[in-house]
């Protein structure tokens, strides 16, 4: 199953990568206004938010491998009416078009309040629809609130530290930045307790069947042991890393030294690996 | 005049389990290799021909499975091309030739393994063509379901499964009219739907 949906786990991890990223650091760029720095904030927040583009336009292509006949991938708006799928696709390509028009202003010094706003509302429509896509299934271990906390929450977990990395490497260091990125940072903490309660909910409910049912054959409902254990695993050790990541972002940002870079990268690859088990895990429970 | 509804009416009691219902339909229908579009499943377990009880009072029930051209079909809303939709007729239809392949009408419908996903190009044991003339060919990278043998319900003909079964368990019709078989049958029976609760309303009845 992981092998099979692996374009679709990549794709689930950089479109809300993106979003995070454009999204923190568009609210950086407009929180803060320290004149001493604003050089160097306008440097690492037009960075950042100039690599959401790239980032979201990797994110759709190798979705693309995902699909059958990917030559037919234009048909998947036809149905925004009804369709999660066409609702995303048709968001995501909004999110990249808007992020253009956005990053051509800003290459001629056009500073565009607004463009930014629906760039980042389409962001955040993006990945509610991939949300919904599995949610509205009503699969088990797909239908609860811990589908949107696993893919909003991913914007907040990827973004912030991402967006931490960037201001590091852009050699944005006043204090007013430091406590902004500690800020957004602990907010990841938020996310990951939350999903720390809703896996020991979900990993009670989650049983394999002990009477055989003729409705759980026809409705391919019922998981078996093997899976139920798997699923815990990845879902286990995806947490673990991703609060490692955070733990160490936070650490560094928290201490008085000067901030390093190089442990802020390690924080984003712990994150990145953290969120990559999580969705393994997540597609683990889809049909086979 | 009223709207047709196609559905089709199993008799629980009658069917014996001899698969001739999803042999019909494989070779009607020419599906590839390991393609079933109707299954048999037993109430006693996983295993074919399965039985339940308590021995030594044991008893084999069959029930097949295929798609249940639902009234409010979860598949026509997941599909973002429009290659899953509903006919005025009420039997939901698979376009290959706009089909992405996306495989989100298996995620979004309630009945598991209903429909098949040719990931290769289709392959047949034989090296000719079975079935009838005017099914479509399958097509690589698309997925493809029962579609109530929609070329010979067109030209005044019963579905496969229907005409082949020996036991006269299954019944095909328009349930909007009271002149059909499956209205009188629906009628004078007591009959569910499979998972009923999921709210799609089902067009495959079964007699209990």
């Amino acid at each position: 199953m992981i092998r099979k949906e692996m374009s679709l786990i990549i794709n689930s991890i950089l479109v809300p990568l993106a979003a995070g990223l454009f999204i923190f650091l568009s609210v950086f760029r407009a929180l803060l206004s320290d004149p001493v720095d604003v050089h160097s904030i306008r440097y690492f927040t037009g960075a950042g938010m100039a690599l959401a583009g790239p980032v979201v336009l990797l994110g759709i292509i190798i979705s693309l491998f995902h699909l059958g006949n990917p030559f037919r991938a234009y048909r998947s708006v036809k149905k925004i009416d009804t369709s999660w799928l066409s609702r995303e696709v048709f968001f995501t390509g909004s999110f990249f078009g808007l992020w253009l028009l956005y990053f051509i202003m800003e290459l001629k010094g056009i500073e565009n309040f607004y463009m930014i706003c629906l760039t980042v509302l389409a962001g955040l429509l993006s990945v509610v629809s991939m949300a919904n896509i599995y949610h509205s299934t009503g699969k088990p271990g797909w239908s609860g609130f811990n589908t949107y906390f696993g893919f909003l929450g991913s914007i907040i977990i990827l973004g912030s530290v991402a967006s931490s990395v960037i201001a590091v490497y852009g050699g944005s260091e006043s204090g007013e930045v430091r406590v902004l990125l500690m800020f957004s940072v602990s907010s990841a903490v938020f996310v990951l307790a939350v999903r720390f309660i809703q896996q020991v909910v979900l990993f009670k409910k989650l049983k394999p069947d002990e009477e055989w049912s003729i409705d759980s054959l026809v409705s391919g409902s019922s998981l078996n042991k093997e899976t139920i254990s798997r699923y815990k695993t990845y879902i286990s050790s995806g947490w673990i890393l991703s609060s490692l990541g955070i733990v160490c972002a936070i650490f560094f940002l928290a201490s008085s030294g000067v901030m390093h870079f190089v442990v802020l990268a390690v924080s984003f690859a712990f994150v990145v690996a953290g969120e990559f088990l999580e969705r393994c895990g997540f597609y683990i429970l889809g049909p086979e | 005049m009223a709207k047709k509804r196609y559905v089709m009416v199993v008799d629980m009691k009658r069917c014996i389990g001899c698969h001739t219902c999803a042999i019909a339909c494989k070779s009607g229908n020419n599906l590839p290799n390991e393609v079933w579009w109707n299954r048999v499943l037993t109430f006693g377990g996983k295993d074919m021909d399965t039985p339940h009880g308590k021995f030594p009072n044991l008893q084999k029930q069959y029930l097949t499975l295929g798609c249940q051209h639902c009234d409010d079909p979860a598949c026509v809303k997941a599909c973002p091309a429009g290659a899953t939709y509903k006919r005025e007729d009420g039997v939901v239809m698979q376009d290959y030739d706009k089909c992405l392949g996306c495989r989100l009408c298996i995620m979004a419908c309630p009945y598991d393994s209903v429909r098949s996903y040719n990931e290769d190009n289709p392959e047949y044991y034989l090296d000719f063509t079975v079935g009838d003339k005017m099914v479509k060919p399958q097509q690589k990278g698309t997925v493809s379901k029962c579609n109530f043998c929609v070329d010979r319900i067109d030209n005044g003909l019963s579905p496969n499964c229907v005409d082949v079964c020996p036991a006269k368990a299954r019944f095909f019709g328009d349930i909007e009219d009271p002149e059909s078989e499956v209205y009188k049958l629906l009628n004078a029976n007591k009959h569910t739907q499979l998972l009923a609760d999921k709210g799609t309303n089902p067009s495959v009845y079964f007699l209990i």
